[in-house]
């Protein structure tokens, strides 16, 4: 089978490691390869508010485990993506709290985390912290940078770190409904394809 | 407007920009991995790289990373040892 990207072309000191949770999810079914890029994107979303040590994939693969292993368990009425993109935020939070504890080792914290409950959507404001702070000042400048001519993105971007509606974002940019509607979905096209994009291998 | 902590407000914007994520057809998600010329059903495809499949050095120097346990339960063996390759990042764009 033919692949999108030439394997012989990796350096000879990576070995590739097959069936990840998120692989083992694909093989049973509970998931779809659209359903997993969707998955993708959100979790390099999730993963723009960690530090370092802590990336897209780690968060995914935890989520998969969480909810493979039976760990977390999906409400009824809860699509399997909503519900894994909740674990996913959840994960954060917890690392988060985990750190303001002094245990910064990944290891040790997806060791130590515990079981929540699931409430989704639910946006916890997040306790103040300086690193945290410095890196929602700088991924929210990223976030900016995607829209470097795109004066109406921008505004909707700042509205929506106000926490302000659409109405109200319209009101204050004299704004009309048509042009905040398709200024969402450019911005929705250009973070999924921010959230898929290739590394560079 | 009122003047919100950086912190609180990235999460306001993140959670935004999830569910839009979430709200997202399959055909507009297929359709930009298209454009970024992926083709998530081949097998091996760099679409699904840090999704059903990762990579981790190999001979890594003794106390560098811990090796990886294959079809291990979670991100913690994935991901310990994994590498991510350059320009990954994910704070990058």
């Amino acid at each position: 089978m033919k692949s999108d990207f030439d394997l012989k072309n990796w350096p000879e000191t990576i070995e590739r490691i097959h069936k990840t949770p998120a692989g083992r999810a694909l093989d049973v079914k509970l998931v779809t390869e659209a359903d997993l890029l969707r998955l993708k994107a959100i979790a390099r979303l999730h993963a723009r508010g960690l530090p370092q040590p802590v990336d897209w994939s780690d968060l995914l693969q935890e989520a998969f485990t969480r909810v493979l292993e039976g760990s977390r368990r999906q409400p009824a009425g809860v699509p399997v993506v909503a519900f894994l993109a909740e674990v996913m935020r959840s994960i954060k939070e917890q690392y988060w709290r985990q750190c303001r504890r002094g245990a910064r080792q990944l290891p040790k914290l997806l060791a130590e985390l515990g079981v929540l409950d699931f409430q989704e959507g639910e946006l916890t404001d997040p306790a103040p912290s300086p690193e945290r702070r410095a890196i929602a000042i700088e991924q929210v400048k990223a976030i900016n940078r995607l829209f470097e001519d795109d004066l109406q993105a921008k505004q909707i971007i700042s509205a929506l770190c106000e926490g302000s509606t659409p109405e109200e974002t319209c009101a204050t940019y004299a704004m009309s409904r048509t042009d905040y509607d398709s200024t969402r979905k450019r911005i929705r096209r250009a973070m999924i394809r921010a959230g898929l994009r290739s590394p560079e291998l | 407007m009122t003047t919100t902590r950086p912190e609180l407000g990235f999460e306001r914007l993140l959670a935004a920009l999830g569910r839009d994520m979430l709200d997202a057809s399959d055909e507009e998600i297929l359709a930009v991995a298209n454009e970024l010329g992926q083709k998530p059903g081949m097998k091996g495809s760099i679409a699904l790289l840090g999704v059903t499949f990762a990579w981790r050095l190999k001979d890594q120097p003794k106390g560098s990373a811990r090796p990886t346990k294959e079809a291990s339960s979670g991100a913690g063996a994935t991901g310990r040892s994994r590498r991510r390759p350059k320009g990954d990042a994910p704070s990058s764009d």
